[in-house]
């Protein structure tokens, strides 16, 4: 037979399953071609075609997807290379949504520092697909390569405002040492593949289920070093020494989006591959999980306390977040993981909606982030200062709003594998955290604004994108905090369905 | 011991210390040239596991196109200017860890040479003899990748376009000077100006040559007009 003769078999190709994704990349493939053949000089247009196209991907997931993914096991699309069930359509969704609050956030800043390019809008939709595919992926390399699309794009956005010191150093630093543990967790890979001969994360736990290691080492060593590897994404100490120069150096706009959308991202993998693929080895990477978590809730809250910028200061929260929602994975439970995503939700909308305070206050330039600056905000900017305490009580935990639910479920889940250390390390590091952010309240409300005349003069501009976020994060927080049954319910059904 | 034992032991060899002369060599040159003969023996451990396709691709691309490239942009940025102070720096800060790796991938050596019982995995379905039936390297690749593997081959498409469309961005260069040109900011020029001078308080370089820094305004006033030129041109 005449190796002509032998016809390769139709690849299995499913689009039907990755609708979404398809919406999202091909908003952004039409973003580029619209700018070679031409350009409007308003960018604003591509805002437009951007939050459509994120809308359209959500809305067709909750849809004509979530209904569906539901009620089954998951079903497996591209000879297994993703996965679509309950957990990866509502990450879906849940990315359509920052998606949106980034569009939203990033067209007035881009006006307003004449930086406006729309190739922003390009990149954030490719993104966003990293992030949905981060969570379909059911083979490593699905998620090495997306992890990869997700990180190149972060990268660039990281430094878009390029002309600033500050932001070339936070793009380059986030290159160098995220392509630096990206081929960790590569090696990682390799390992997990040398161990066990596959890498479809569904047939890893099939693997496990039909042999008994008798030497763990080459699998254990894989596993850690993909946990590392996205450690390194969602800033969990001792793997967050990127995060407080990228989040100072970046702009606003752009961290508000990728604080939620590397944590998303990198939690989802970490979810799926724990969980499904190395469900046998739960003995082995719990105490990973629990470390990370730890270190991340301590150090995070205790650092955060010593610093004198906003940015940097949010950049140690979002680092002791990290320990707060690593808290649902290490309590390897269905219960801990719908916690851990109902925290990813409130979390997306409560860092949109800081960070687009911290740009209206930053103004031109975001020359105004220093504790200095925020010094009798609230005598200056009383609706500012006000939506920022709110956002502030939030991230602290404070009842009322959906970061109190969002500690309180993660706990929960941690409760019922009764990891009490946990919890306790937890509440302490959530009191330390409230400090911080009490320091960065009273500095608004206490002192005096005649010690910045030169403040005071002028107002802060609050443009229409700003001002539509945080009038949809201050009403989503609000809401989850008071009636979170909703989502926790669909929380709940992503993961039954995993 | 087999052949491919022995292919594996003496490439293995050669791409780890060729990795660590990449780290260790002070002349980048050297480097590069370095990174050829790891890259090169890698290509010998596809070579090893009878992946002929692969390892001429490796070669090809990598040792080819890729150092090459490195060359290019060590050439354009001039290997003169390093500051050897800099280098020693990185060198000692480095020196620990590069060693702990090296004496780990030497003594992971020693032991495949002494056949001491490491737990060695198991094989995927990709083996020789799955790939003869498949009628060769290049047909088993190209099934693979165009059936089982079709996703992650498109995704690399939009992953291939994301850098380019991210290079562009930051690469290109608008019409003034000092707004983004070299990522010469004010400040930037300034702080570099600044440690040129200080240099050159120490009798180490010279100032006029080393960087014009009259050329450049350290005015802040001037952020009105460069807003207005690069908007000007993103619209252009």
């Amino acid at each position: 037979m005449s190796v002509l003769a032998q016809a390769i078999p139709a690849p299995q190709t499913d689009y039907t399953t990755i609708i979404p994704e398809l919406i999202v990349l091909g908003t952004g493939l039409l973003i580029v071609l619209m700018l070679a053949i031409r350009r409007f000089s308003n960018i604003g247009w591509y805002a437009l075609i951007a939050a459509l196209g994120f809308a359209a991907a959500g809305i067709v997931a909750y849809v004509d997807l979530w209904p569906e993914v539901t009620d089954g096991a998951a079903t497996y699309a591209f000879s297994g290379m993703v996965a679509a069930d309950g957990f990866s359509t509502f990450v879906v969704i849940l990315s359509c949504v920052a998606g949106v609050l980034a569009v939203l956030l990033a067209n007035s800043y881009l006006k307003r520092e004449g930086l406006d390019k729309a190739e922003y809008f390009a990149l954030l939709l490719f993104s966003a697909a990293g992030v949905q595919f981060m969570a379909m992926a059911n083979n490593l390399v699905m998620v090495f390569l997306a992890l990869e699309i997700l990180s190149v794009c972060l990268y660039v956005l990281s430094a878009w405002n390029r002309d600033k010191f500050a932001s070339q150093e936070a793009g380059m630093k986030y290159l160098l040492l995220g392509a630096y543990t990206s081929a960790i967790m590569l090696f990682g890979i390799s390992f997990l593949y040398g161990g066990t001969g596959t890498l479809n994360i569904a047939a890893l736990a099939q693997f496990f289920a039909r042999n008994v290691l008798e030497n763990q080492g080459l699998v254990f060593l894989g596993m850690a070093l993909v946990v590392v590897g996205l450690a390194f994404k969602i800033a969990a100490v001792p793997f967050h020494m990127w995060a407080p120069d990228v989040y100072q150096g970046a702009p606003a706009p752009v961290v508000g989006y990728m604080a939620a959308a590397a944590k998303i991202a990198a939690f989802a993998a970490l979810f799926r591959i724990l969980f499904l693929g190395l469900s046998a080895m739960e003995v082995d990477w719990k105490p990973l999980l629990w470390g990370l978590a730890i270190l991340s809730m301590i150090v995070g809250s205790l650092l955060a306390l010593v610093q004198s910028d906003v940015k940097r200061m949010m950049a140690y929260s979002s680092i002791s977040h990290a320990g707060f929602i690593a808290i649902g994975v290490a309590a390897a439970s269905a219960e801990g993981m719908s916690g851990a995503l109902f925290y990813l939700v409130t979390y997306t909308f409560m860092i949109a909606g800081a960070f687009a305070v911290i740009d209206c206050i930053g103004r031109k330039d975001e020359q105004y982030t220093k504790y200095e600056d925020y010094r009798g905000l609230f005598a200056r900017e009383p609706l500012l200062a006000a939506i920022l305490t709110f956002f502030l009580f939030a991230l602290a935990g404070i009842p009322g709003t959906s970061g109190f639910v969002a500690k309180f479920v993660v706990f929960e889940g941690a409760a019922e594998g009764g990891q009490w250390a946990l919890i306790g390390i937890g509440t302490v590091a959530a009191v330390i955290a409230l400090f911080f952010y009490l320091r960065l309240i009273v500095l608004m409300y206490m002192q005096d604004s005649t010690e910045r005349p030169d403040l005071a003069e002028t107002r802060a501009r609050v443009a229409a994108g700003p001002a539509v976020v945080l009038a949809v994060t201050v009403a989503a927080t609000v809401l989850l905090g008071i009636l979170p049954q909703g989502l926790l319910d669909m929380a709940g059904q992503a993961v039954f369905a995993l | 011991m087999s052949g491919e034992w022995i292919l594996y032991i003496v490439f293995g060899a050669t791409a780890l210390v060729s990795a660590i002369g990449v780290v260790f060599l002070a002349n980048p040159i050297h480097s590069a040239l370095s990174l050829i003969g790891a890259l090169a023996s890698v290509a010998g451990l596809f070579l090893a596991q009878e992946a002929f396709f692969l390892s001429v691709v490796q070669i090809i691309v990598y040792t080819g196109a890729v150092v090459v490239l490195f060359l290019f942009v060590i050439m354009l940025l001039g290997i003169d200017s390093a500051d050897p102070r800099e280098e020693q720096l990185l060198r000692r800060q480095w020196f620990p860890w590069a060693f702990l790796g090296g004496v780990i991938g030497v003594g992971g050596l020693v032991l495949t040479i002494t056949g001491i019982d490491l737990p060695f995995g198991v094989s995927g379905t990709d083996t020789a003899d799955a790939v003869n039936e498949a009628g060769g390297n290049v047909q088993a690749l190209s099934e693979r990748l165009f059936t089982d593997w079709l996703l992650p081959f498109e995704l690399t498409s939009i992953l291939v376009v994301a850098a380019i469309v991210g290079g562009v961005v930051l690469a290109k260069r608008t019409k003034d000077l000092r707004g983004s040109g070299m990522g010469l900011t004010p400040d930037l020029a300034e702080r570099i100006s600044e440690e040129v001078e200080a240099d050159a308080a120490e009798g180490e370089l010279d100032p006029e040559d080393a960087f014009e820094a009259d050329d450049v305004d350290p005015d802040p006033d001037s952020d009105a007009v460069l807003v207005g030129e690069t908007s000007e041109n993103g619209e252009g």
